[in-house]
């Protein structure tokens, strides 16, 4: 999976790709030979569900 | 720039990874985790932490301290706890935080200011919060009308003068109305008891924005429109932001136009 994190992080400091159409991206990843990692990713990010919540709320009265 | 010659040897920064992976990095933090010792993550999902894995080879996650059913206050103590120790142990430490480390999350500002009254050198490098995020993607210059930013249970807790003639966004309404503290959401009823304080204010068909930022670039951002009264059944999850549109024009202060207008004059004159 560390190839398509690499690739992401690629996509993400693109501009001529990071707001491509679903269609572009598709494509990307396909050419890249990322599809099975791409979609082991996606399945992993939805298995570890992450709190992200860093201020617990009011204080105490 | 290196500790004086008789402060302790362990430092700490806190700085933010942005948002969306890839995208916000900032050189400087960037810099910053590569040259750590010990990085600690606080992170928005596995994949950025995976990410901040591929920079670094001692990379320890945050995520494991939260749990459902525990405050979060114990949380974030048992954080800053984990960081101070590798400080206290002479390590160059680096909290790595999404978004912006110093908005809403405590545990980068309670680590500095621990780290600091202990004779540490710590500080906070900036990223790209959600709130930056935010302008850009929904158009809005908090300039123009102002705005006013409010983290939704101490919204409602406390009576907050809101000004409906600026934008409202409400943060951690996935949570709000949770005194326990250990919840990871709440859900319908909380929502309907924030409508009814907001509805002081603004009338039951006010236009809402629902937004969250995306965290990986493969992504767009999630903007959903409702009426203020549709808030409660809708699904809302704890990296929503809530967002009012200003409800009333600007009241103008004559008075004070005057005033001015006097000081123009004279200095004209």
């Amino acid at each position: 999976m560390g190839n398509a994190i690499e690739f992401l992080a690629r996509l993400g400091q693109d501009a001529s790709v990071r707001h491509a159409s679903d269609e572009t991206l598709a494509s990307l990843v396909s050419e890249a030979g990322l599809v099975e990692a791409m979609t082991a990713l996606r399945a992993h990010a939805e298995q570890s569900h992450y709190f992200v919540g860093q201020m617990p709320g009011p204080q105490p009265e | 720039m290196a500790n004086p010659p008789d402060a302790p040897q362990g430092s700490l920064v806190c700085v933010g990874v942005g948002m969306t992976l890839g995208s916000h990095l900032t050189p400087i933090s960037k810099s910053e985790i590569e040259r750590a010792d010990v990085v600690f993550a606080g992170v928005s999902d596995a994949l950025v932490e995976m990410w901040l894995r591929g920079m670094h080879p001692d990379v320890r996650s945050l995520q494991p301290y939260y749990a459902e059913g525990k405050s979060r206050r114990r949380t974030y103590e048992e954080m800053v706890e984990a960081i101070l120790t590798e400080v206290r142990s002479g390590k160059r430490v680096c909290g790595v935080f999404y978004g912006h480390p110093g908005i809403f999350a405590l545990a980068p500002h309670r680590s500095i200011e621990m780290a600091r009254a202990e004779g540490y050198e710590a500080r906070m490098e900036p990223g790209i919060s959600s709130e930056d995020c935010l302008y850009a993607d929904l158009g809005i210059d908090p300039g123009l009308l102002g705005c006013q930013h409010f983290e939704a249970t101490q919204f409602l807790l406390h009576r907050r003068n809101v000004d409906p003639a600026a934008w409202l966004f409400l943060w951690q309404v996935g949570q709000v109305g949770d005194l326990s503290l250990g919840k990871l959401g709440t859900g319908e009823p909380y929502r309907q008891i924030l409508v009814d304080v907001l509805a002081r204010h603004y009338p039951l068909d006010h236009p809402v924005i629902i937004y969250s930022v995306p965290t990986l670039p493969i992504e767009a951002p999630s903007i959903r429109r409702i009426q203020l009264a549709d808030l409660p059944g809708t699904h809302i999850t704890t990296s929503d932001t809530v967002a009012l549109a200003p409800a009333r024009a600007l009241v103008p202060d004559e008075e004070i136009r005057s005033r001015l207008a006097s000081l123009r004059r004279s200095e004209v004159a």
